[in-house]
This record gives C-alpha cells, structure tokens and sequence, in this order.
C-alpha cells in the first residue's frame, strides 16, 4: 500500500567495479527495492516509538486501579498463552510466505499468507472476547485509570492487527491478480515487516502488561 | 443525522468571527469564481493538486504557510491590542473569546506556518541539492501536503462553525477535559493535530529515507550541504518525536470521548502525565522548525560572504548533537510542576549543555563571513539580523534554564518574550531568507530588492519595539494570556509593546507590495541563468525553474560546494562540461491519492469533531477505497523522451553560455 | 546483476529482506524454524516463572525483561533478517536510533512520574475515590474507610534517613517504617560515653592513687588515703549512673526508628527520603489503618431503609469477586425522601483483605 512511484535512475557514468555500491556513500542512489524497504523501515522505528509512550502512560497508571480490579483478579493467562501462540505461529508462517514469494510459488505464497491471516484473525477474536468479558465484570476502560491505560495500549495493538489483515486481504487479493510484479512484492516485503514487528510489539506486550502484571 | 451540529454552531451573536468569517468565505468564493471562469481549473489540478513534484508540492507548503503565518499575525494584532485597551477595562474581546484568540494563534503559528514554511522549503531544496530527481516517494509526499492543508482548514473551520479550543495551544487537563472543556473547541484541535500529523510523519520517513539513501553518485555524507545535514537531523526527529505527539492527542481523545481516565481527576487519572508526554514531542518540535532553519543561514551566510562554510565538520557534529541532546531537556516547560529539585537540575544543566553547540554554529557563521566579500542582498539581511536577535533569545533560554530562575519567570511574558525571540529570530528570519533566497529558483523571476529590504528592516525594529518591553513586563510580574490587568507598572510596556504591533504590520505591508509588485513585473525581474546570486550548491546548476526532472544528468560530486566547483571549470576553460548522450527520463506520474485522501479525511475530522458518526464511517471506508484504487493501477511511471530533454537541456545550456561569454575568463570582473 | 553486486563495495540490503542465496524453500524456512522454536521456548519459560516460586519474588520482573528482550532478539535476527553485517548496517543503526528514543521516552517518564508522585499529597486528600451511588443509581455502595486510623508521628527531629511502607501496603505490628538520622540523639548517646569514660578515667586515677599511697610508708602520705578513699567512694557511683545515663540514651536510639503500632495498612506517608522532620510535626509522619476493623458509609437501599444500628448485614466487594464479608451497622441516618438513611457498617479484617479505597456494596441483612 505504500506509493511505489519511486524514479529509476540512469546510473551515473563512472561507477565501475570496486566503487562504492548505489544507496551507499558515493555510490549514488539505491535500488528502489532497498529505498521502499528502508522507508517502511523507518516508518516502523516511529511506529515503536508512539508504542513506547502508550506502555510508558501504562507503566506511570499500572497502579491507579481506584479501589477496583488490578491484573491478578482479570488476565486469564490461558487464554494469553493461546494468543501468544497464534500471534508467533503466523509470524512463522508470514515468513513462509516471504520464502514463497521469494521462489515465486504462488500457490505456498498464498497459502502460507491465508494461514497468517487466519491466525491474525484467532488472535483478535480471543482478544475480543477478553475485552467483552472485562467489560462485563464492570471492569472496562471507564472503571479506573490502570484499565485505561490496558485498554488503550492492548486496544492499540490489537487496532494494529485488524489493519495489518485487512492489508492482508488487499494483498491476496493484488497478488492473485498481478502477480509476482515489482511493486507487489515490494509490498509484501513491507507487510512482512510489518507482521514481525507486531509480534514483537506483543512479546513486550505479554511480558511487561500481563505476566509482570500478575507477578508484582 | 448531523450529531451535535446545529444552526446556532454559527456565531451569530459574535460580530468578530462573524464578520471574519464572512469576509474569507467572500474571498474564497472570488477566487474560486476567477479560477472556473477563467478555466484555469484543468491547469491548476494537472499540474499542482495532483502533482507528485517536490518543487510543487514545496511551493503550496510555503504558500498555506504564508498565508497562515498572516492569519496568525492578525490574532497577535488582536491579543496585543486588546491588551493595550484592557489596563482596568475589558476591552472589546471578551474573555472566552480572548482565549481562543491566544490558543488559536499559537497553535496556528505553529503547526500550520512555521511547519509548513520550514517542511516546503526543505520539500523544494533537498533533491535538488542532493542532486536528484525526486524523494524518495513521491505520491506519500503530495499526500503529506494535501493532509497537513486539512488540518489547517479544520482549524480555519472552527472559526465559523463552533469554537476553538480555550485551553492554549498545548491543551492541558483537567480544563483540556470534557467537564472543563465540553464543547467542540478541544475536538477541533485534536483533530486538526492528529491529522496534520500523520502528514508530518509521512514527511519526516520520506526525507530520512531520501537523504540516507538517494544521493548524486559521488556525493558521500561529508559532501552534502549543510541544509542537508540539518533536513535530514531535523526529519529524524519528527520520525522520533510526532509519535508521542499522536499518541497523547489519543489518550486525551479517548479520555473526551470514551470516558477513559489517562488524564482526568477521578479514578486514578494523572493530569502532570500529560505534560510530561506532550512536552517529549513539544521540546524537539522546536528544534525540528529551528534546525532546517540554522542550515538555511549556513546556506545564505556562505553564498553572501562568497566563502565556503567555515568549521563544516565542527558544523556536522553540532547538529547532531543538537538533534540527540533535545530529548534529554523536555522537563524545562514544567520545571514548577513539582519533580524536585533532583530532577529539576539534571534537566537543567542538559538544556545549558545544548546551547553550546548552537554556540559553535554561531561562531562558525560568524567565521564565514569574516575574510569574504559581503553582498548585503535581502537573504543576507535576515542571516545578519538573526545573530544577533537569536543570540539574545538563547541567552534569555539558559536563564530560564536555571530552575530557580524558572520558578519566578514560568509562565510569565518574559518566557513569552524569550520563545518569541528564539521563533521569530530564528524560524521566520529563517523563512524569509530562504523564501527570498529560493524565490529565483522556484519562479524564474526576482523579487524586487527595495520592497524587501524595507519589509527587512520593519520586521527587526518591530520585533524589537514588540517584545523588548514585554521582557521587562515579565521580570515586574506580568503572567501570559491576560485578558484584562490593572496593574499600574505595566502599562507602558504593554503599549510599547503594541506600538511594536504597528511596526510589525508596516512590515507585513512591505512583504506582501514586495510579492504582489514582484509578480506584477516578473519580466523585467528575469533570472536569466538560473544563478542570480554566484550560489554554491547543486541547485543553482539547474534552469530557473528547473525541469520537472531537475537534471538531465546525475551530477558527478568531487567534493564539498560541488557546484562552486563545476562553475569555476567552466569559467577557467570558457566552455560548458561537455553534454553526453541524452537518456529518456522516467518520472513519477501524477495523482489524485494525496488531494482525495485528505478530502476524506476532512469529512472524517468534521464528523468526529460533531459526532456526525455515518460520515465518519463514510469518510474511513471512502479513504480505504481510494488507497485500493492508488494501489491497483499498473502504470506508476511516464518516460520523458529523450528528444525532449535534450530541447530542455539545451535551453539552459545555452542561458550559460551567453552568461559564460558576458563574464570573460577567470580573473575577470564577474 | 549478482556479478555487479560482487564488485560493488558496500551494497546495502533492504531490511526484512530474505538472502539472495536461499533459492530453495526449505533451506530458507530451517531459519525460521530456529527461530519459532527458540520463541517458544522463551515463552514457555516466561509464562512458567511467572506462575512458580522457582525465582525469588522479587526479581521475576526482571527475569522476564530479559527472557523478552531475548525473544525479540530472536525475531530480529531470523525473522527480519537483521544483523550487523556491513549491508544491514544501516537498517540496524535506525533501529539503535529507535531504541535510544524508546529508552529516553519511557526512562525519562518513569523518573519524572516517580518523583512527581512522591512530591503530591495522599491521593485521599486530593481526590477521594468517587462514590458513584446516586449518579450509577446504584444505592448501597460505600467506599472502605479504616475503622479508627492511628497516626504515628516523629518522636525525634532529624533527616529521613531510610523510608519503607509504602502508601497502600500491608505491614505487620513492630515493622520498621522509616528511620531517622536524628543528631539530638547521637550526640546524647555520644556525650554518654565520653561521660561514662571521663568517669571511668576517674575512678582508674583514684584507684591508681591509692595504691601508690598504700604503697608508701612515710605517715604524711598514709594520712592521705582516707581522703582518697573517700574520693574513689564518691567517683565509683558515678560510673554506674552514666552508663544508666548512657544506656537510657541508646534506648533513646529506638526513638529514631518509626513502627508500625499494629497489624494493618498504610493510609498515608507524609515524609520523604531525605527530608528534614520536626519532633512531632503535624501532618504525623504515617498515618496507619488497623487492619482488625473497617468502617464504611453507604446508603440503605428501599428494601433495607428499616435496619437500624446492631444489625448485622452481608456485604460484597468490588474487588474481591466471590467473596462476601459481614459487618454491623454501627448508626444510621434518618431517611430522607424515599432513600434509605447512610448506614456505618463496621467490619472485622482478618487476614486485612479489606483495604481502604475498596467498594463495598450491602446486599442484605445477615440472617
């Protein structure tokens, strides 16, 4: 999804071999691949950083429960487990599907992308239903600030999810179509990055929210 | 059906906004009337609202600049004279009006003028001195603008329909909150913000990007220009700190509309939270608009004295350090909000620390010009004016940096005074040189010298006349946003200080006879060559304006100044380097994405700010759609053919050679 | 283009990009593979610490800090390819960058926070938790207030030397909450002992001359042992009284030390690390809540406006879901309207799971 209108440059007369490469030093500009890729990159760096203030408004709140429910009498750590479990599963398999497209196979490219997106898709009803049943028990966001902060910072990530598979099914949807072009692939580096790096959101997530939660 | 819109959303009952608003909607149509009728429309969508140029796209950031730094302008017209009037009198704005006034000029003057003048001139200057064609993504860049100009009209918006916020342009709770704050005002803010900043961000990933890893081959870091160096400092730390920024605008968000309790009094909110976030991203917003802005003199300074820049590594290093220092100083805003003093003095002594290093550039200007051949042009003018005013706002800051200090001076108009003179010293001094520097370059044609000067030389004895005696009026006791005072001492300062407004607008006045004259007789205002000033950089290779591909060929860089360089060849062997063979270009090709994604997101602020809930979803789900019909078309390129490049090169080869012939050989007079 | 790249010095690669060498599948997938199970792993072992007493308390946070920073360093390298190699350099330099402002961001913000909380009064002063009754149109609801606080104040002047109970924790009677550097003190129990030396010191000269005169055989000096034995007999008491005087100094000592008087929790701390405290300033420097009784105010609901005081009523608590508890209505306001009166209800604590700030709520009148 992201505007691949990139200009492909004529290369410089002069550049011969054992000078510096394109994109690097004097090498004049690099590959398109490697300036989309570095840009996204970059774009995640920012991603983790309005991530850090939402875990640092949850680190500052994590005791403001105002007489109410604290993490021991809410996170069900089962049902964390699970989720854990499908959120790094289809990391696993996004990268299947990264080694897919890579062999431009396209029948294990979409399939591995479909498993992903299935998994996504677990991950997000479990986190749902944890979300309704906090609400219920009169335990939602508007009950104190700790659950504020949980809300906001788990809700983010989870928001973060449901982008990244509707991203998935526009995907699936363009590579059916185009197929293994330039730009898609490109962009499903782009989306792989993406997958991993929200797993590693919720690895800080699972650590620093529920298990330290529970163990303070 | 239309949330919590009403008729009476409209201030009837208020004469100023009334007529205000009238008065702009009135222009607006005029202009719009002129344009259709005088069929400029296919012009003006093929070749600016669509554009994917950065020289485009720079060009209407200065210009919603420009004309938001006026707006701006006015509401500063507004609170001075309002304060001259209201020594034990109200005066003619009434106090949740006056409010407004003040958070609406600071917020406005931030984000929607000084941004935008600094990220358009950064957007016009950088690929060109980089030597390249474009950033790195082009389409994302026109959408940076196109968003960024939402969140200006959302903000213009709550001018006729509704209200602004009253909380001052950073919106502290518990009166940034919906018991305290329950209409619209907040939400207008919130949204503009968040918006506009998804357009900041996507610029500041695009320059990172550009700079990092698209430069003419040759040209190595130690070989780019300062500007540069400065965009490119400046860009990580939007990618660094806008984050923060819109993930405190969400909390509050969620605070106001979800009833969550980040910030509020009951359940466990903590209201000092808040500031502490927005100032994580408050402090390196400064250093981002004063950054692009210090390599703009380095810019001027050089070219004027005729001189490289003086200590270029010493200058390297000073900005990063600049660039990592300024996210170890934020706690200085709330040196009163009670840390203690252990925290207070480590926060303290860090922002001494970072003047130094602005020292170190101060001294290497300062050596630049010493030994050169000094040509007071207007850019120049403003370069020299900013030494001195923006060494006095620094010294002003390290005073306030002593938290004792800062405990009798928070909050007062000598803080007011000291931000002022940093802003206005160093961005709009900044603006000003660049846009008059630039304005060649970008249009084919100068600006008319005298009326600039003059606009020069208002401008500094303003600035002075304006907030020298509110210095004075903060150190007798005078705090910020007073709607009405009746303090005897200080009402001669206040009115010199609206003495200074005047001076100010004269100023203004000159600026805009300086444009409208300018473009009035812009044939006999030529820039025949493409250098009007002997520039230095790889920008003035090119013709005035440059082609939509900027160069033909990839310059070759040898070295710092690298077009100082290629021109002394060319003056010392007679001759132009001589031209290969021309290539077809491809370049991006226009779109809609940026213009329509924004229009989106207009209908979705509006229905989020009045609880309009079917346009909000109707607004997402149309925003998707059009990023899907961006995504899915096959052709991302146009070639420029090869003949047609040569017919454009060869223009500007030809402007050189008559400039070459004029000029004799070396040693000549130039 | 392989060949070019050869030649090239310093070609970078685009990060999360998979090596140009793995053209075949399952060779490409083994890093992944690697890379799933360590993640497992990790996991696994972060969720079991959490749930055991194998790692002391204390530290579990830790631990798993560093089980996580460890996971994430495992999807870095195999599944975003991330390394220091000279062409992934920069991608792991922006990173860094990231990193650093992460660091910056949430250190600065929990050393901020931290001492701005430390410098604001007990939150009960400030905002006292909202009782929501009427507006929820819930009746019968009351937050737990302590049954009789005890203040405990600074006996002695001094420095704060060191500062534990925390606001909200459990202590036991006789725990050590803060102790003072109090100088009044030391230098009493200094000046005891130089006291109790200076009268030991007498008592040796007088028994050394003593001996030297009971040692002489000359009659002048025979007739001086009287008085010196009246001497030594007037000195010897006064060593016992100034190690009194000195012993009832260093039990003065304790006086440095705050306790706390009783089972029970922390209401409120009025002092901070390192702040100078008056004898007995007011606000006292802790302010305790016997855990053996609450109290709390709730109005009676229709259905229970007729009990008065003696009656016994069961209640719940918000925060302890599954248990019910049961008190006494200490008094109860007249009824006003068709509301029931405000009820005190007082309720033992054993075990002190009930903590002040908790909502409690009345169901019904015990049986």
């Amino acid at each position: 999804m992201t505007a691949t209108a990139t200009v492909t440059l004529p290369r410089a007369p002069g550049l011969q071999a054992g000078a510096e490469a394109p994109g690097h030093g004097e090498g004049g500009p690099a590959s398109t691949l490697v300036i989309v890729a570095y840009g996204f990159w970059i774009f995640l760096i920012s991603d983790i950083v309005m991530f850090s203030a939402f875990f640092a408004a949850h680190a500052v709140l994590q005791m403001a429960t105002d007489g109410g429910p604290g993490p021991r009498d809410l996170f069900d750590l089962r049902r964390v487990a699970i989720e854990t479990a499908c959120l790094l599963l289809s990391s696993f398999t996004c990268g299947l599907s990264a080694l897919g497209s890579e062999a431009r196979r396209m029948t294990w490219t979409q399939a591995a992308l479909l498993v992903t997106g299935l998994l996504g898709l677990a991950f997000l009803f479990l986190e749902m239903r944890e979300f309704a049943s906090m609400v219920a028990a009169g335990a939602g966001p508007q009950r104190s600030a700790f659950l504020s902060s949980f809300f906001a910072l788990v809700g983010c990530h989870g928001v973060h999810v449901s982008v990244g598979l509707l991203w998935l099914g526009t995907m699936m949807a363009q590579l059916f179509v185009k197929g293994f072009r330039a730009d898609i692939r490109r962009r499903l580096l782009c989306f792989n990055m993406f997958w991993h790096m929200l797993d590693i959101v919720w690895v800080a997530i699972f650590t620093l929210v529920y298990l330290v939660g529970v163990a303070r | 059906m239309f949330g919590k819109l009403t008729i009476n959303a409209i201030p009837w009952d208020q004469p100023i906004p009334l007529v205000a608003g009238a008065v702009v909607i009135v222009i607006l149509l005029a202009v719009l009337a002129w344009v259709v009728i005088k069929g400029h429309f296919p012009y003006l969508w093929r070749e600016w609202i669509t554009s994917v140029d950065h020289k485009r796209i720079g060009v209407m950031y200065v210009l919603l600049g420009l004309v938001m730094l006026l707006r701006g302008f006015i509401d500063a017209i507004m609170m001075r004279s309002q304060q001259a009037l209201a020594y034990q009198a109200p005066g003619y704005l009434p106090p949740h009006h006056f409010d407004q006034i003040f958070s609406a000029h600071g917020t406005i003057m931030i984000f929607f003028a000084a941004m935008p003048i600094v990220i358009g001139l950064m957007n016009f200057v950088v690929p060109l001195q980089l030597g390249v064609r474009d950033v790195a993504f082009p389409t994302l860049n026109s959408t940076s603008f196109w968003l960024t100009a939402t969140g200006a009209l959302l903000v213009n918006i709550s001018l006729v329909v509704g209200e602004f916020a009253k909380t001052g342009w950073l919106p502290y709770p518990p009166l940034s909150e919906l018991p305290f704050s329950p209409g619209v005002g907040v939400d207008y803010y919130i949204w503009a913000l968040l918006i506009s900043g998804v357009g900041t961000l996507i610029t500041g990933v695009n320059f990172v990007t550009t700079i990092l890893k698209m430069r003419a081959p040759g040209m190595s870091y130690l070989r780019m220009s300062m500007f540069c160096w400065t965009a490119l400092a400046a860009n990580l730390l939007i990618v660094a700190a806008f984050p923060l920024l819109t993930a405190t605008l969400i909390m509050l968000a969620l605070d106001r509309y979800l009833g969550f309790h980040f910030f509020g009094n009951e359940a466990g909110g903590n209201m000092p939270l808040f500031v502490n976030l927005i100032w994580a991203w408050g402090h390196p917003e400064v250093y981002i608009l004063v950054l692009p802005s210090f390599g703009i003199f380095s810019e001027v300074i050089s070219t004027f004295s005729g001189k490289p820049l003086f200590g270029y590594r010493s200058m390297v290093i000073a900005t990063l350090g600049i660039c990592i220092v300024s996210f170890v100083v934020w706690l200085h805003h709330f040196f009163t909000m009670g840390a203690g003093a252990d925290v207070n003095a480590f926060f303290g002594i860090a922002t001494s620390v970072i003047a130094i290093m602005t020292g170190v550039k101060v001294f290497n200007w300062l050596f630049t010009m010493y030994g050169g051949r000094i040509r007071y042009s207007t850019p120049m003018l403003w370069s020299l004016g900013f030494i001195p005013t923006f060494v006095l706002g620094g010294m002003t800051g390290v005073l306030l940096a002593v938290p004792p200090a800062d405990f009798q001076l928070h909050n007062s108009l000598f803080l007011v005074s000291h931000f002022h003179n940093v802003i206005i010293g160093g961005v709009v001094f900044a603006a000003f040189a660049g846009v008059s520097y630039w304005f060649p370059k970008a249009f084919g044609f100068r600006l008319y010298e005298g009326w600039g000067k003059a606009a020069f030389w208002f401008t500094f004895l303003g600035f002075y006349v304006t907030f020298l005696p509110l210095y004075v009026a903060g150190l007798l006791g005078m705090t910020r946003r007073l709607q009405h005072y009746d303090v005897a001492e200080w009402r001669p300062w206040v009115l010199a200080a609206a003495a200074g407004i005047v001076i100010l607008a004269v100023a203004m006045v000159c600026q805009i006879a300086q444009l409208v004259l300018s473009i009035r007789d812009r044939a006999a205002l030529r820039d025949e060559t493409g250098d009007p000033w002997d520039g230095r950089s790889l920008e003035w290779a090119t013709a005035s304006p440059p082609p939509v591909f900027n160069f033909a060929f990839l310059p070759d860089v040898r070295g710092q100044d690298p077009y100082w360089a290629i021109k002394q060849r060319a003056i010392e062997t007679q001759q132009l380097a001589a031209a290969g063979e021309y290539q077809a270009i491809e370049m991006p090709r226009n779109s809609a994405t940026g213009f329509v994604t924004a229009f989106f997101a207009t209908l979705t602020g509006f229905g989020l700010i009045w609880h309009i809930w079917w346009l909000v979803g109707l607004g997402l789900v149309l925003a998707y759609a059009g990023f899907v019909v961006f995504a899915w078309r096959d052709e991302d390129e146009y070639a420029v053919p090869a003949s047609e490049v040569k017919r454009i090169d060869g223009e500007r080869r030809r402007a050189r050679e008559e400039w070459l012939k004029r000029r004799g050989g070396a040693g000549e007079a130039a | 283009m392989t060949a070019d790249r050869e030649k090239l010095v310093g070609l970078d690669t685009a990060p999360g990009a998979e090596a140009a060498q793995a053209d075949h599948l399952l060779s490409g997938a083994q890093g992944y593979l690697l890379g799933l199970v360590l993640s497992a792993l990790l996991t696994a072992l972060a969720f079991f610490f959490t749930g055991s007493d194998w790692l002391w308390g204390p530290s579990i946070p830790v631990a798993l800090s560093v089980l996580a920073v460890a996971q994430i360093g495992v999807h870095l390298a195999f599944f975003l390819h991330l390394t220091t190699a000279p062409d992934s350099v920069n991608n792991s330099l922006a990173l860094a960058f990231g990193t650093l402002i992460v660091a910056l961001v949430i250190g600065g913000t929990l050393w901020i926070m931290y001492h701005m909380n430390l410098n604001m009064p007990p939150m009960q002063e400030v905002a006292p938790p909202a009782v929501k009754a009427k507006a929820s149109g819930q009746g019968a609801t009351g937050v737990i207030e302590a049954a009789s606080p005890t203040p405990v104040a600074a006996k002695v002047g001094g420095v704060v030397r060191s500062l534990d109970c925390p606001v909200g924790a459990q202590v036991r009677q006789g725990q050590l909450c803060a102790t003072i550097d109090a100088p009044s003190l030391t230098q009493a129990v200094a000046q005891g002992e130089s006291a109790l030396r200076a009268a030991q010191a007498r008592v040796t000269q007088d028994q050394a001359a003593l001996t030297v005169a009971r040692a002489e055989r000359r009659p002048a000096a025979r007739r001086r042992i009287g008085a010196l034995q009246d001497a030594l007999g007037r000195d010897e008491p006064s060593v016992a009284a100034a190690q009194q005087e000195l012993d009832a100094a260093k039990a003065r000592l304790e006086d440095a030390k705050i306790l706390a008087p009783t089972d029970g929790v922390v209401l409120a701390r009025n002092i901070g690390p390192g702040q100078s405290v008056a004898a007995n300033a007011q606000p006292p420097a802790f302010l305790f809540a016997p855990g053996a009784a609450v109290e709390f105010k709730a109005s009676l609901p229709g259905s229970l406006a007729a009990l008065k005081a003696g009656d016994r009523v069961v209640f719940t608590v918000e925060a302890l879901r599954g248990e019910t508890f049961e008190g006494e209505i200490l008094s109860v306001s007249p009824a006003q309207g068709g509301e029931g009166g405000q009820a005190v209800v007082r309720a033992k604590n054993p075990g002190a799971m009930l903590k002040p700030g908790m909502k409690a709520k009345i169901r019904a009148p015990a049986e």
